[in-house]
């Protein structure tokens, strides 16, 4: 027993040794910065910065994929193909529960690029203010206006976060409409008041203050439609357009040139996702979705025959003007394959799916590098977006010293090659040729739900497509379910519940 | 010549020397029966000399006394091919000898004309007798020899024996299993001989963490391998000597590529997120590298025990329940697999070379259609889709079916061979003097694999040197050095995306493709109408390449301090050492495959830095006191892991030349990553073992972990446990009883921990989130996580209760343990908001539980300890075990993950209340084979008429796949998703028979599994009846109007979505194998070399299974612990041929 004693006096001590391991145990990062060493400096906010830009380009729940599906599968244009994830051809042929794929990652995706932009906002007072840390709090105010722009259109009541650390998760999206819509404008009035109107060449892409005034148009356009019908929003959206429309920008010449890499940030550029292939920075694929499956249109990307066109749509197209000259920019016709073979469409290519495929998205000479890396950007809102919005609010209401209800749209048809409308048409008329316009102008950019909805149009593109009868629900979409079973204050839209 | 004959060329070579390998192997097979005849020339030879001519000329062996007479007379003989009575008949003619045959070939040679009455001038006796145990029972077989010489004999049936002896001389009697004894013979003529049951055939000593035991002494649930059951079948890594042989062990190889990954699940997986596999600690030292580098395919992780040679084993060790596995604390949940190494002995060195030279082929080739046959099918899809015709269509490029007739490739025969491998080891095992003992070896390994240009090559020498420099201190080292070479074929994934593997292009590449274009070089991409983006997979497998080479050098050494003159049984040892691995990976995709058309070439190269340090200083104390026996171990250690990691990408080459040698020279900026974690662990341990009188044990032990991946809340865990056995057999009131001869009930309980999670998990991080500003890279960052300060290692209780029979002397032994184990503060993702930024925070939340049954049975069937009698030991061993997830923190039911993102297939269903892995979805219900099963409509319980099988699909035709419908709604929607598979099998088994007799060793070794269900995504793509990839043989079977009762859905041109989220791609996975079987064969050649075992074995030669693709025993996920039982194009299982020899100098 005297062994174990003397066991136990010389182990007892030691164990009260634990305290000199405590620097042995501490972790040293040695990969990645921690939070203190970005958010206290110029550098490192312009850095938080392009964080916040990256949630709009990377990924699938990004613009990359599921928020640029979500507007585009919609469309009176589109065919899923059944091709990919099931929330495609639920979005394709309205069809979307509160299970769909796609819902959550951009649910997530967008509070997480809020959650980004306000930890940005919370760190500026503790950074000497420079010009840089003055633009980039005017460019973080734009970007949380978008995702929250983004947010209220897909679900109508969305819960209002302004801080990056909450005491408690659980948020409600009660009650919140208003704060919601007033914060995007007041983010968006202070961008607008803050950003410069042009970058020098290595800062392009930045958030302009057009960009600013642009998506301010949009943003009261929007409230002034379905379902907000808030009264003086026309006027308010035109006589935005109308400072847009100060001659800081054009229409390209040439439809088909809008979408080239060397035209991105021509004329009619307003704002975009940038996007870049081989430099670490998110690429996009759309080619690869749009591309024909089997067939080699360019020569460094396959195509998966994802996002088709519709042949009534085609159809309806040719019927409509078949002499309009964005055709074959909308259409791939025809072309030349990777082994210089000539095919055509109904001839030697596709004949089998007696579908067209997009070609909007085909750029020769792009700087891309092979599959899921192309360096296409993917416009948010472009001039003849402005164009088209000022048509569409002085039809319903806004009034102008300047320009009439058909000068806007006018001037995108006239680059179609189309005769312009006659001033005489009557509202309705007016409304349905300006979402035909956008249907035709905006294919492929992921507009066209957001235009229905506005418009108060989806039953009627709807049943064009060939869903009739469609139900009020799907002018909204369902908070993702399981959203919900995480936080019990999450209240369903009523015409999900 | 192309490349391709010279492969065959090369593989018909190296072939040959299998074959001449073989037939020498047979030759020396048949030989033995020479053996049996005498041929002998010998003039003016003593006979005692010429007696010892014969033993070694032949199988024969003599027993006689020293001093009988004539042995030295002097004689002449020649005999030629006789048979050994008439050789001895006339060798003894005209001697007082003569001769009795036993069995086994042995001789007694005694002299003709004594009598027992005769008193012989040496007293020479005839001494008869009885050998018996202690309950009476006669011993057989035992060993009866005259101390000092080579005069004896063995008992017979009914344990008697007669020897002639001198009246002076000793009796030495032995038998296994029983103490010997040494008997004066002095006057006696008879004598009856009891012999003790040897207690000491338990005491086989047993690696525990931190000491050893002896096996009788153990209190927890450990599974012991020894070095001499590994031996007896060859194996090419240490999971073969693993799997089957320790119950409650499964060991999953992620696919059949040399080297490829294994998964080793001790009871069940315990944990969502750390690791599920156990720590493997190899002498002594915890270790974690040997990873390979990352490069194209991160997902083929390399194994780690690939680097660790098998033969230089000394024994392994699993500790399963939780009193053996706390002693490594917070790494102990997963039970602890402990490798010992073979050390140096005392006596002369002893050199042995053990080779072996082998031949793979593949276990399984699936049966696809033909050219003629897809052509016709694809065909029929287009008729079906309402499509022109492709073959025989407009475009000439596609000929008609019928002339397809012999055309066409088959894809399998180009990328798979007949694949080489051999080993090499050399080992010196000795001693300079008692005090000073070394064991050194030194291995070649050479595997090809049976993909073309998929090959494993592995050397190591190792050195393990200990030596007693004085009376108090010992030293020693151990020393191994390894490098790994490996060639890989991208082998998993499917059809989307550029780095698709070959093993999917080699089934799916339709066999209308032509190999070459028009120009000669490979055809790149599948150009067929209709099919997907599939690269040509001789092409890809041929040229691209992904070398992994990995040098790890394991080191440690020791001093141990004995105090023992202070305080007996006191020392005291310290031991530090170093684990360090440096991998590299090179791969270049030349422009002329698919993957590097697009990209002009590219080219990867990663590095892998891993370094690991070890202090332990641990002090031990060892005494009796009566009846009371005490072992305690106490200690401190301290590890330190460190991980660098360089990565570079570069793509667009002028030539596929340079490679990943020159990335300045590609035309894309190389893009470069890299990385270092560090990680540490301080731990305190103690194990105190308690003995009263043999028959009361008690263990009590303890580890106290800090480590440094938790919160700065919460560094330091403790993990204690308490085990207790009863050794009934060694109670009084048992000794009576002759049946039971071990019998042992143990209980433990205990904690343990999980910590295998990635450094710097508790702490914020900022991530790279790049964007696009001015065309050019705009450095982004962002908090990728929500910190945790509070988070803790995941604890795992265990109960363990289990019991040890012997029955019959220990012949038959029985251990049967249950356990059931819980785990809690499960680290997991808990779902948060994500309106807070983030979906997740890393958390302890979540529980978990494994219950199971482990039995294993060991019997020597046949024993016969005569010299070359028939033996034969079986053992079987099963385990059971049942998984079940209690809580996951409110987290929602749903898909772990996506399987094929290309296929969208999902992977497996996480929910309370079910095991882990479940897959969930659609459960497929054959095709609308007529109209009427279209209209068919039923009254559901609400009362309404709905469609008996509803359409999943508005297309839905006749021919179309139906599915349930589940809730009876008339509508095809996710409530009809069902649990539709289990990966987790009811048990496992495996059944082990080793055979000797005479000098020939068989051993036979099945295992399988039952219960477990396949997610073969393989099947999405060759089994769905479409023309996307060519179509297994069986699809030709498929529903149309001319075949209306198949339940096979019809040809189309697209996949049907709901098949390929439903239990169509789901199978039974049981199997029983047939895994390895060595007939060996032992000469006696004393006179050249100590011994000399020649050996065949044939390794996979059938399995027994109703699944349909390569083979059951896979999962392409590795080392995941959500993805269970998935056949995403592995690599397949070979058939292999071995032909080896051990030679002992």
């Amino acid at each position: 027993m005297k062994n174990i004693k003397l066991l136990i006096i010389v182990l007892i001590p030691l164990l009260g040794l634990n305290s000199c391991f405590d620097s042995f145990l501490e972790e040293t990062p040695y990969s990645f910065l921690a939070p203190e060493n970005v958010y206290t400096s110029e550098d490192g906010l312009l850095a938080a910065l392009s964080g916040v830009y990256y949630d709009l380009a990377a990924g699938n729940n990004s613009y990359a994929r599921a928020s640029w599906m979500i507007g585009e599968y919609p469309s009176e244009a589109t065919w899923a193909n059944n091709s990919g994830d099931a929330y495609r051809t639920q979005f394709e042929t309205y069809q979307w529960t509160s299970g769909s794929g796609g819902i959550p990652l951009i649910w997530d995706n967008y509070y997480n690029m809020i959650y980004r932009a306000n930890l940005i906002l919370e760190s500026i007072p503790n950074v000497s203010s420079t010009a840089t840390v003055k633009r980039i709090e005017g460019e973080t105010h734009f970007l949380r206006a978008y995702a929250y722009f983004l947010l209220i259109r897909l679900f109508d009541h969305v819960p209002l976060v302004i801080t990056s650390s909450q005491a408690d998760y659980n948020v409600s999206n009660e009650g919140t409409d208003d704060g919601v819509w007033s914060l995007i404008e007041s983010d968006l009035e202070a961008a607008e008041s803050i950003l410069p109107t042009t970058y020098s060449a290595s800062d392009i892409g930045r958030a302009t203050k057009g960009a600013a005034q642009a998506i301010l148009a949009k943003v009261y356009l929007t409230e002034a439609g379905y379902p907000w019908n808030k009264s003086g929003y026309y006027q308010k959206a035109a006589s935005k357009c109308e400072e847009v429309m100060d001659g800081r920008y054009s229409l390209e010449p040439n439809y088909s040139d809008v979408m080239l890499e060397s035209h991105e940030h021509g004329p009619e550029y307003i704002f975009s996702i940038e996007f870049k292939a081989g430099i670490s920075t998110p690429a996009s694929n759309y080619i690869n979705i749009t591309g024909i499956r089997g067939e080699t249109q360019t020569a460094k990307f396959s195509g998966w025959s994802s996002m088709v066109l519709k042949r009534n749509f085609y159809d309806r197209v040719m019927e409509s003007n078949s002499n309009d000259l964005r055709i074959p920019t909308i259409f791939v016709i025809s072309f030349k394959n990777r082994n210089g073979v000539l095919r055509t469409w109904g001839i030697d290519y596709d004949a089998a799916k007696a579908t067209p495929h997009m070609n909007r998205f085909v750029d020769q000479n792009e700087s891309g590098t092979g599959d899921m890396a192309s360096s296409l950007n993917l416009p948010i809102i472009r001039y003849a977006d402005v164009l088209l919005m000022h048509s569409e609010a002085i039809n319903n209401g806004a009034n102008s010293q300047k320009y009439n209800k058909v000068y806007g749209i006018n001037l995108v048809r006239a680059r179609a090659g189309l005769a312009p409308l006659s001033a005489g048409l009557s509202q309705s008329d007016m409304n349905d040729a300006i979402i035909w316009e956008r249907v035709l102008e905006f294919v492929g950019e992921g507009q066209a739900w957001y235009d229905y909805k506005r418009m108060g149009q989806m039953e009627k593109r709807a049943a064009l497509k060939g869903y009739p009868n469609l139900e009020k629900k799907y002018y909204v979409f369902p908070i993702p379910e399981d959203r919900i079973q995480a936080n019990p204050n999450l209240v369903q839209h009523p015409m999900w519940q | 010549m192309n490349r391709r004959s010279k492969n065959i060329l090369s593989s018909l070579k190296k072939n040959r020397i299998v074959l001449v390998l073989g037939l020498i192997f047979a030759l020396l097979v048949c030989s033995p029966s020479v053996f049996g005849q005498v041929t002998i020339n010998v003039q003016n030879q003593t006979i005692k000399q010429t007696l010892r001519n014969i033993e070694q000329s032949t199988v024969y062996k003599f027993f006689y006394s020293d001093q009988l007479p004539d042995l030295n007379k002097k004689i002449s003989l020649s005999v030629r091919n006789q048979t050994i009575e008439l050789t001895l008949d006339k060798l003894f003619s005209g001697t007082q000898l003569s001769y009795t045959k036993r069995e086994n070939n042995q001789f007694v040679i005694f002299m003709k004309s004594i009598t027992s009455s005769s008193s012989g001038q040496d007293n020479i006796r005839r001494v008869s007798g009885v050998v018996r145990d202690e309950k009476g029972e006669p011993i057989i077989g035992a060993n009866i020899v005259e101390k000092g010489t080579t005069n004896g004999i063995i008992t017979d049936a009914d344990g008697k024996f007669d020897i002639w002896l001198p009246a002076k001389s000793i009796l030495q009697i032995s038998y296994i299993g029983y103490v010997s004894q040494d008997i004066q013979v002095a006057n006696r003529y008879t004598l009856d001989i009891i012999m003790k049951e040897d207690t000491k055939i338990l005491d086989e000593v047993v690696v525990v963490g931190y000491g050893t035991m002896k096996k009788s002494d153990l209190t927890g649930s450990i599974s012991s391998i020894k070095a001499d059951e590994l031996e007896k079948m060859p194996m090419t890594s240490l999971d073969q000597g693993i799997q089957g042989r320790a119950a409650g062990v499964q060991v999953t190889s992620s696919n059949g590529a040399p080297g490829g990954v294994v998964s080793i699940h001790v009871r069940g997986g315990n944990s969502l997120k750390s690791s599920n596999e156990p720590l493997y600690v190899i002498d002594g030292f915890p270790v974690s590298g040997g990873e390979a580098a990352g490069g194209y395919s991160s997902s083929l992780a390399t194994n780690p025990l690939a680097t660790i040679n098998p033969s230089d084993i000394e024994s392994i060790e699993i500790l399963k329940d939780a009193s053996s596995a706390s002693i490594y604390g917070s790494r102990g949940s997963n039970g602890v697999i402990l490798i010992t190494t073979k050390r140096g002995k005392a006596g002369k060195p002893k050199v042995t070379y053990d080779g072996y030279v082998g031949v793979q082929n593949i276990a399984n080739k699936l049966d696809m259609m033909n050219a003629e046959e897809y052509a016709t099918f694809a065909n029929e899809a287009a008729t079906n889709s309402g499509s022109a015709i492709i073959y025989g269509g407009s475009d000439s490029q596609w000929k008609t079916p019928s002339e397809y007739h012999n055309g066409g490739i088959d894809w399998q025969d180009m990328i798979f061979r007949s694949a080489m491998m051999h080993n090499h080891q050399i080992s010196i095992v000795g001693g300079a003097s008692d005090k000073t003992t070394f064991a050194i070896s030194g291995n070649y390994y050479s595997q090809d694999g049976i993909i073309i240009n998929s090959d494993l090559k592995r050397g190591s020498i190792r050195s393990n040197i200990d030596s007693q420099v004085s009376s108090w201190i010992k030293m020693g080292l151990s020393f191994t050095a390894t490098r790994t070479k490996t060639n890989y074929t991208t082998s998993e994934g499917d059809g989307g995306g550029s780095g698709a593997g070959v093993v999917n292009g080699a089934l799916s590449y339709v066999p209308t493709m032509p190999m070459y274009n028009n120009d000669g070089s490979y055809t790149t991409l599948s150009t067929a109408p209709n099919t997907l983006s599939i690269g040509n997979p001789y092409a890809t497998a041929l040229l691209t390449k992904d070398l992994s080479s990995i040098d790890r050098v394991l080191a440690n050494a020791y001093v141990k301090f004995d105090f023992g003159r202070y305080l007996k049984g006191l020392a005291f040892e310290i031991k530090g050492g170093t684990d360090y691995s440096d991998a590299l990976r090179e791969g270049y995709r030349p422009s002329t495959t698919y993957a590097g058309q697009s990209t002009g070439g590219s080219a990867s190269k990663a590095m892998r830095s891993f370094v690991s340090y070890l202090n332990e200083n641990l002090l031990t104390y060892q005494n009796q006191f009566g009846k009371h026996k005490v072992d305690f171990v106490g200690g401190l250690t301290l590890q330190s892991f460190l991980t660098r990691t360089t990565q570079a990408q570069a793509s667009g080459y002028l030539k596929d030349l340079l490679e990943d040698n020159n990335m300045e020279s590609a035309s894309n900026t190389p893009t470069v990553s890299s990385g270092k974690s560090k990680s540490t662990q301080a731990s305190w341990l103690g194990r105190i073992n308690y003995n009263y009188a043999e028959r009361y044990l008690l263990t009590l032990t303890a580890r106290a972990d800090g480590s440094s991946k938790f919160g700065k809340n919460s560094k330091w865990g403790f993990f204690p446990s308490i085990a207790g056995a009863w050794r009934i057999s060694e109670e009084s009131f048992m000794q009576e009883q002759k049946t039971l001869s071990n019998l042992k009930l143990r209980a433990s309980y205990g904690l343990t921990g999980n910590q295998n999670i990635s450094s710097y998990s508790s702490i914020a991080s900022l991530n790279t989130y790049n964007y696009t500003i001015g065309d050019a890279k705009s450095i982004g960052f962002a908090p990728s996580k929500i910190p945790n300060y509070d988070l803790k290692w995941e604890t795992t209780s265990t109960i363990d209760v289990g019991a040890d029979f012997g029955f019959f002397k220990n012949r038959l032994n029985l251990t049967i343990d249950y356990y059931h184990k819980r785990t809690w503060n499960m680290l997991m993702d808990a779902t948060i908001p994500s309106t807070s930024g983030f979906g997740s925070i890393l958390s302890n939340v979540g529980k978990m539980q494994n219950k199971g049954i482990e039995i294993s049975l060991s019997y020597d069937l046949i024993s016969n300890n005569k010299k070359g009698g028939f033996n034969w030991n079986t053992s079987l061993m099963y385990a059971s075990n049942r998984n079940k997830v209690l809580d996951l923190a409110g987290t929602t039911p749903g898909y772990t993950a996506t399987l094929s993102s290309h296929q969208k297939i999902s992977g497996s269903w996480l929910e309370e209340g079910y095991p882990v892995g479940i897959w969930y979805d659609y459960a497929y219900d054959g095709v609308y084979q007529n109209q009427e099963q279209l209209d068919e409509t039923i009254v559901n319980s609400t009362g309404e008429s709905v469609l008996k099988y509803p359409k999943a699909q508005k297309s839905d035709g006749l021919g179309s796949p139906k599915f349930k419908d589940a809730n009876k709604d008339g509508k095809i929607t996710s409530d009809d998703r069902m649990v539709i598979g289990d990966p987790n099998p009811d048990f496992i088994f495996s059944w082990t028979n080793n055979f000797t007799y005479k000098n020939f060793d068989l051993s036979i070794f099945l295992n399988g599994s039952y219960g477990n269900d396949i997610i073969n995504l393989q099947r999405g793509e060759i089994a769905t009846c479409t023309t996307q990839a060519n179509q297994r043989r069986a699809i030709l079977d498929h529903w149309s109007t001319s075949n209306p009762t198949s339940n096979t859905p019809k040809a189309t041109l697209t996949i049907h979505p709901y098949l390929l989220q439903s239990d169509y791609l789901i199978e039974d996975g049981s199997y029983i194998r047939l895994k390895n079987i060595t007939l060996g064969y032992r000469f006696n050649l004393h006179k050249v070399i100590e011994s000399v075992r020649v050996y065949a074995s044939a390794q996979n030669l059938f399995t027994i299974t109703g699944y349909s693709g390569f083979d059951p025993e896979v999962n392409s996920q590795g080392q995941s612990n959500l993805q269970l039982g998935v056949d995403w194009n592995a690599y397949p299982s070979s058939r292999s041929y071995l032909f080896g020899v051990n030679l002992a100098f």
